[in-house]
């Protein structure tokens, strides 16, 4: 690829240079993970008032698209457009690099967009009413796998253009010695993103070619196997791009420096190193595997992903409290927080992220992917009380935060009603942290995930519930209520600034 | 570095003890809601 | 910063309250890992690995000759099934229901085959909340020792299409 239209214009606030392609990229992306974050959000409130014993809102086969949208919608199109803008914006922004190879690019966003429209369009055609996992022999339409095909590999491209660009600014020498923590951690997520997503070709080809008939069934063990090394493995590359965010907001914020680069380095290569065998525990209470195999996997080669997971929960807030320390307010254990910018909805985001994921998260994820503790949660409703206080209150409250930065620095416009922004991220967060309480304490007293009627409507058995967990149930369709508020906030806010914002001087 | 005692995080080590408290505590309840349960092998 | 080239040497010491944490977690990671093993050896509640492949056909067929023999009465049109203590019993699931109703005595042990004719069920025993995995194609087998009495209800959690949430079972413990 020839240089020669790359155009650059420096950015008056932080003085880096950025590749208008570059930028344009970074806008397509970001801004499709938008519409892919409202669709996930409407299905959101649809599920959950569906899930609330009192509404009880959809029908069964209305429940499950919704349902199998939701996932798709917020888990893989939202967060993946935006983390391919976190790639450019790393790579080509923070190093002052041209992009490789700016027609790779909007080749891989093309495909992204097509597969994803391809998905939902299946999906709510009632194509594909298969969930998430698409678990066989349960089948959809072929275009549901192709979609997810396409989705893939345009992600791969999005990724592969990422560590081009890396390569070209080291050999154009944009920038003398390591690379910034920022940079590395994104580096990890995207390296994370090639094992993942060769995880999901060799599950999704042969899937779709069943789906088509050219060849036989797919044998269901094989297949969790295999596609959690996609599910489980995707989901390590929102948390290592969500703490790439975080030591970006933390320098954003309240200028924050690594207290000790070596720490924080060394914690993500633990996560390239120890997290992908984590998708072992999905099947720790499946046939056909061995103790010794789930232990060793489970424990994420002795638990050494997690290891990295509370050294970066540690090293963020720490940095903020030196950070702040620095300015004088070293009254007491304190001061440092209570003087934080809370106003700033960039440090609320990033101080819920780190809280809810490391609290609710990080403590039941671990705790649940333990041998033995995994048949008293597996398939229950503590599940999705756990991701979503690591993805949605986690990765997607850091993607918000960030959001607010983003839209300054890349599409220039300023914020539109800073005082509605000021308030979201607690709106989302609080609200997630409802869903996720919820949901975890009704899973403990057996309630299923993925389940539309808990009345059991036209079964020849009814159970019925304990009244804490329907009580946990309504805190989860409050906590929903909250947090697709906060989601609307969000959306609408980044809509208007984008169309309507004013231009900085 | 003088000022060093100043500066030491010393708020987040709480913070993180208070994490890894609440980690422990339920932790060992899972097991002990575990071990509530039929027996199984 | 964070997101500015690093200075030249960055390889340095660590700081003390660094260093205890990643201390702490350390010791908390290994405590966690041994936690597993120990149980295995010590505790009473262990995910089974027994499995064996089998065809739908044949399942069923072990399933039908098993409610034949020991087949003690009928609720709404499902089999009610008394094996002897330490038996293998069969529990067979399709959309969208458990076929038999199993009738255990409390403290025996007995060895539960459970399997699918379709597609993957979930076997998730209410009260107790035990969760376990079913998928067609394998028998797994479950040496379980009910240690309470009464009735017990299997639901089905992993979806398995429109009717998922009319699969529900039953165990008798007595």
């Amino acid at each position: 690829m020839t240089n020669a239209g790359a155009e650059f214009r420096t950015c008056p606030t932080t003085g880096l240079k950025v590749h208008l392609p570059a930028e344009n990229l970074i806008k397509a992306n970001a801004v499709a993970a938008v519409v892919f974050l409202l669709i996930g959000t409407v299905m959101a409130l649809l599920v959950a008032l569906t899930r609330w014993p009192a509404v009880h809102l959809l029908s069964a086969e209305g429940y499950y698209r919704a349902l199998t949208a939701h996932g798709l919608n917020m888990l893989i199109f939202w967060i993946i457009f935006f983390e391919i803008a976190v790639l450019y914006f790393a790579s080509a922004v923070l190093l002052n690099s041209r992009l490789a190879a700016p027609r790779v690019g909007w080749l891989s966003f093309l495909m992204m967009l097509v597969g994803s429209l391809l998905v939902d369009l299946m999906i709510l055609q009632g194509k594909a009413d298969v969930m998430m996992t698409s678990y066989v022999p349960l089948k959809a339409d072929p275009l549901f796998y192709l979609g997810v095909i396409l989705f893939a590999v345009g992600a791969l491209i999005g990724v592969g253009l990422f560590f081009a660009t890396l390569v070209v600014a080291k050999r154009e020498k944009t920038y003398e010695g390591s690379l910034p923590l920022v940079v590395f951690g994104a580096l990890a997520a995207g390296i994370i993103a090639v094992v993942a997503i060769a995880h999901g070709a060799i599950i999704y080809i042969p899937t779709f070619l069943w789906s088509v008939g050219i060849i036989g069934p797919i044998d269901p063990a094989m297949y969790r196997v295999v596609w959690w090394g996609l599910g489980h493995t995707s989901q390590q590359i929102n948390v290592t791009a969500q703490i790439a965010i975080w030591y970006l907001l933390a320098t954003l914020t309240v200028g924050a420096t690594p207290l000790n680069e070596k720490v924080c380095r060394s914690a993500f290569v633990l996560y390239i190193l120890f997290i992908n065998l984590a998708s072992a525990h999905h099947l720790l209470v499946d046939p056909g595997v061995s103790p010794s195999w789930k232990i060793w996997n489970t424990s994420y080669a002795m638990y050494l992903a997690v290891l990295a997971s509370m050294i970066h929960g540690f090293t963020v807030p720490a940095s903020i409290e030196v950070a702040q320390r620095k300015k004088g307010y070293t009254k007491g254990l304190f001061e440092w927080l209570k003087k934080a910018p809370w106003g700033n909805p960039g440090f609320s985001a990033l101080a819920l992220s780190i809280a809810i994921f490391g609290f609710i998260g990080g403590i039941t994820g671990v705790t649940f992917g333990t041998e033995q503790i995994n048949i008293i949660s597996h398939n229950t409703l503590r599940i999705p009380g756990h991701f979503h206080a690591t993805v949605a209150a986690g990765t997607t409250l850091a993607f918000m935060g960030v959001t607010y930065y983003v839209l300054p620095l890349i599409f220039r416009r300023q914020v539109v009603v800073p005082s509605l922004a000021k308030l979201q991220p607690y709106f989302f967060g609080i609200g997630i942290l409802l869903v996720s309480i919820g949901m975890t304490f009704a899973g403990s007293y057996g309630i299923s995930r993925r389940h539309w009627d808990i009345a059991f409507t036209g079964a020849p058995f009814t159970l019925s519930f304990d009244p804490t967990a329907m009580l946990m149930l309504s805190v989860m369709g409050i906590g929903a209520i909250l947090a697709v508020t906060g989601a609307l906030m969000y959306i609408l806010i980044t809509v208007f600034t984008v169309l309507i914002g004013k231009r900085p001087a | 570095m003088e000022e060093h005692k100043e500066l030491e995080p010393r708020g987040t080590m709480v913070l993180a003890l208070v994490f890894f408290g609440s980690f422990i505590l339920y932790y060992f309840l899972n097991w002990k809601w575990l071990s509530n349960l039929w027996y199984v092998r | 910063m964070s997101i500015s080239v690093p200075e030249r040497i960055w390889w340095k010491p660590v700081d003390k309250s660094e260093k205890i944490w990643v201390g702490l977690a350390l010791t908390w990671c290994i405590v966690m890992f041994i936690m597993m093993p120990l149980w295995h050896l010590k505790g009473g509640q262990n995910a089974p690995s027994e499995t064996y492949r089998v065809t739908p056909v044949q399942f069923q067929k072990a399933t039908q000759a098993f409610i034949e023999k020991y087949k003690v009465g009928e609720e709404k049109g499902t089999a009610i099934v008394a094996p002897p203590a330490g038996s293998d019993i069969y529990l067979n699931s399709m959309m969208w229901r458990w076929d038999p109703i199993l009738k255990l005595e409390k403290g025996k042990t007995y060895r539960l085959h459970i399997s699918s004719m379709d597609l993957q069920h979930g076997f998730s025993l209410y009260p107790q909340n035990m969760n376990f995995q079913v998928l067609p194609g394998y028998d797994y087998v479950l040496t379980i020792t009910p240690t309470t009495s009464g009735e017990f209800y299997i639901q089905c959690n992993e979806f398995c299409g429109i009717g998922h949430h009319m699969m529900v079972g039953k165990i008798i413990v007595s």
